[in-house]
């Protein structure tokens, strides 16, 4: 079974007195996928150091453990690469 | 596939808590954001007809309340008193027509209160968690993509 994750900046727009400005979050936008079917968000991952991924309740109600552990896993070695490029 | 506009229920919407490590059964959100800027009234005495109103300083963040099922082994999250916030993101639900990312509302926070359930026979638990954002970072709004 082949598993795609990606991270995408949360980025969100806010009110300020100046106008409406673009403010990101501390977390990404985890997106996940199997095999060929499109990209779907799964969660949030929190950018700081150990932190687990924040799944959507009605994404992961329905995985197998196992396939939610390879997500976990995928998604935190993920950060960890960004972190470090 | 760009994402459609399309009218949705809140079938599938979900809160995380960015540090709080609670992740119980939300029944469903049936307060949500409410921002309000106060009215300040500034009539005086010759204002004929209506009252004169000009807009307030601070715009005001109300409260989210969620009702949640009760389940012995999860509970409801500590009430933390204190300078801790967190960033808590109230997701949308993912709408069909190609969209990949979820609308959300997102900002730091914390929670205000949890409501233990009523226990009464033949009757669900159904708790609450209360929480606000704290107007610091956000709350930001972010269209589904």
């Amino acid at each position: 079974m082949q598993l795609s994750v990606e991270l995408r900046p949360h980025i969100g727009k806010m009110n300020t007195p100046v106008g409406i400005v673009d403010i990101e979050h501390d977390q990404w936008i985890a997106i996940g996928a199997l095999n060929d079917a499109p990209l779907k968000q799964i969660g949030y991952l929190p950018k700081r150091d150990g932190a687990k991924l924040l799944w959507l309740p009605h994404v992961r109600e329905k995985l197998p453990q196992q396939i939610i552990e390879q997500f976990e896993q995928a998604i935190v070695a993920k950060r960890d690469e960004m972190a470090q490029a | 596939m760009p994402a459609t506009a399309i009218p949705d229920t809140g079938h599938g919407a979900s809160v995380t808590f960015g540090t709080t490590s609670w992740s119980g059964k939300i029944q469903g959100i049936p307060t949500n954001l409410d921002i309000s800027v106060p009215r300040v009234d500034k009539s005086y005495l010759a204002t004929s007809g209506e009252r004169e109103y000009m807009p307030g300083d601070l715009r005001e963040l109300g409260e989210i309340e969620l009702d949640v099922l009760f389940e012995g082994v999860t509970g409801l999250p500590a009430v933390a008193v204190g300078p801790t916030t967190e960033t808590i993101t109230l997701t949308y639900p993912l709408p069909g027509g190609g969209a990949a990312v979820a609308a959300n509302v997102a900002g730091t926070g914390f929670i205000t209160g949890v409501t233990y359930p009523p226990l009464q026979t033949g009757t669900l638990q159904v708790g609450k968690i209360r929480f606000s954002f704290d107007g610091a970072t956000g709350p930001t709004y972010t269209a589904t993509t």
